[in-house]
Formats: structure tokens, sequence, C-alpha cells
């Protein structure tokens, strides 16, 4: 027999409860369907539904879908991750962190091939072998062009990826150029340590050898600047560069797009 | 009627619409979307609730428990700061959508 005391927090809680969703989770999420269906109950009888049909009224709301309690967890999941993570932060900071993993890399393949094919005349400690390494005429700058060759693949995955997430032109740039902070980073490092000299690889690199060519005219035009910001910069853009031509537009047609077949 | 899909896209603007006059609770904002869309719009508690859980995290609105004037306790939602920025141009795009096919439709009788 349907009763107009109906424990609609209960029923709430029993349709939650195979979910993933944390105890208070349910408990607070139940107390409010609770409410939504009371109210709806409420609204069926004074438009003059009986009891009963008040109640199925009512319930089939809360019936209606059969996975609600996973809907719900996924709602509340998905929106961890806002729209500006997912377009800006998530592949602006992954293409940081993967420009800082190529220089490593780059540095600790060219200390390694200068361990194994260069004679030592005595044993080398770390900072040694480091230095000696990144002032070895040619080393430098091998390792410095390596590494500017993936500079606009790291630009152009960066915008690539912003862009997929239906960011904005200002997004996609952002993303592509995010690296640059690093850049900055080891340029004021470098300035800070100086010629004091480090055995931190990152910091220890000096591309700027006097014997060769293009370090001169680098070193006449001022190296760090241009070494850290200016070229690597420009490598970065080179690869965001062909991302930006039909970004908005392509952009806000993916909202758009996005919006129509959200919930679906 | 409306077709479902556009239903669906068109869910967050008219969330963000009725909440631009001030708080509600869930069933408030499913009734008055109701009630302004003439019966074109209507939400369930199962389309309602992931979609508020979904724009509260993504931190267009704000809930907080309040008293109803029966002494009931209900969730109200209200637009925070970043919600009422994202209605603007949400508007402007679905404008701009409508309109779109509003030309292709008059175009296709021409």
């Amino acid at each position: 027999m349907p009763d107009s005391s109906r424990d609609w927090r209960g029923e709430a809680a029993r349709k939650l409860a195979d979910s993933k969703l944390s105890a208070a989770e349910r408990e607070e999420i139940s107390r409010e369907l609770a409410g939504y269906l009371e109210d709806l109950y409420s609204d069926a009888r004074s438009r003059g539904l009986d009891e009963w049909a008040a109640i199925k009224c009512a319930a089939s709301e809360l019936h209606e879908d059969q996975h609600l309690g996973a809907h719900l967890y996924r709602a509340r999941r998905e929106g961890m991750m806002n729209d500006r993570t997912k377009r800006l932060w998530l592949p602006a900071l992954t293409m940081l962190l993967v420009s800082a993993a190529s220089l490593g890399i780059f540095q600790f393949v060219a200390l390694w091939m200068y361990r194994v094919y260069t004679p030592m005349p005595h044993a080398q400690n770390y900072p040694e072998l480091v230095h000696n390494v990144m002032r070895h005429d040619g080393a430098a700058l091998m390792i410095y062009l390596g590494w500017l060759y993936t500079l606009p693949f790291l630009g152009a995955l960066g915008a690539y990826w912003s862009r997929r997430c239906g960011s904005d032109r200002p997004a996609q740039i952002t993303a592509g150029l995010f690296p640059l902070l690093l850049f900055f980073a080891i340029f004021v490092g470098q300035g800070a340590v100086g010629q004091r000299g480090t055995s931190v690889p990152f910091l220890a690199m000096d591309v700027l050898p006097p014997a060769h060519l293009f370090f001169i005219f680098l070193s006449v035009s001022s190296n760090l600047l241009l070494n850290w910001i200016v070229i690597p910069g420009a490598a970065l853009l080179l690869g965001v560069l062909p991302f930006l031509r039909d970004g908005a537009s392509r952009a806000n047609a993916q909202r758009v797009v996005e919006r129509a077949s959200h919930h679906a | 009627m409306i077709g479902a899909n556009i239903k669906r896209g068109s869910a967050e603007l008219a969330v963000l619409s009725v909440l631009e006059a001030g708080p509600l609770h869930g069933y408030e904002i499913a009734r008055r979307i109701e009630r302004n869309t003439r019966g074109a719009l209507r939400f369930t508690l199962a389309s309602l609730y992931p979609l508020l859980y979904r724009m509260e995290a993504r931190g267009w609105l704000k809930a907080a428990w309040s008293e109803t004037g029966d002494a009931r306790a209900r969730r109200c939602y209200r637009l925070t700061a970043a919600g009422r920025k994202k209605l603007a141009p949400l508007r402007k795009e679905w404008n701009e959508l409508f309109r779109a096919l509003g030309r292709l439709a008059e175009a296709h009788h021409a």
C-alpha cells in the first residue's frame, strides 16, 4: 500500500549501493536525490494525482537510469580534470618534462660515448668527466643540435594535443612553447653558476667553445640568451606554427560539436 | 519538439541560464527549465544530476545545503564567477549554431 511518508532517502541509497561512490558521497547524494523525489511527489499530488500515481511518478524517475550510480560517479570524477587542465596544463607540463628528459638523454649519451671512445689518461671523477665532455670541441655542439632538432616536434606535439582537446589559439601556443620555462630556468641557472662550473649536466653544458666558427658567431651575439631562449623558442615555434592556421575555427567547431554530443 | 542530441548539448546553457537569476535546488532547476522552454526541454533526475555534478566539479556551479520555506533541507546551486563567464560565450556559440542551421534550412527551401 503506498504511503506519503515513503523513505525516499533509503530508496535512493539502495539505488546507489552498487556504485563506486564513497560512503560519504552516497550519503550526501541520497539525501539530495530524496529532496528531489519529495518535491516531485508533492508536485504530482498538487496536480491532482492520487498517492499511488504520485509515488509511481517519482519512483520512475529514480529508476529510469539503470546505471545512475555509475553515471553520477563518473560525472564527479570527470569534472576533477577541468577543461583548462585538459586543454592547457596537461599538454604544456608534459612537453616541459619531455623536453627536459630529451636534454638529459642527449647529455648522458654524450657522457657515455666520451667514456667509451676517449682514452682516459687518468681516472676522472664524475664532475671532471662532465666538465671535460662539455668543454670538448664538438661534443657540446652535437648535444645541443641533437636536442634542438627534437624541439619542433615537441612544440608541434604540445600544440596538436591542446588543439585536439578543443583549446583556443592562445592555449595551443602556450602548450607548444611551455618548455621555454625550463630553458629560462637553465638560462638563469647558468647565469648564476657562471664560470664556477658545476657537476649538474644541465648547467654544465657550455655550447660555445670558441674554436668553432658557429660558436664564435654565437659567442659574439651573446650566447646564453640566444642559446637557451631565442633559438630553442624559435625551434618550438616552428613546430607550433602549422597547427595555428585553422586552429581557432576548428577549436570553436569542436567545442560546439562536443557540447552537442555531451552526456550522450 | 527539439531532438535528443541538441537537447543534451544545450543542457549546460539551460542550467547556467536559469541559475543566472539566482540560486535554485535541483527540482526547481528542472521545473524552471521546463517552464521557460514551454516544455521543449525537460530534465529528469537521471539527466539532471550527472550534469549538475559535472558542472559543479568544473567550477561553474557551487552548491550548499539550505533550508527551504517548509523547513526541508535542499542542496541549492548557484553560479560561480567561472560559470557566469562561461555563459556569454556559450550563448554566442549556440546562437551561431542555430543561425547557421536556419540559413541551411532556408537555403534548402530556396
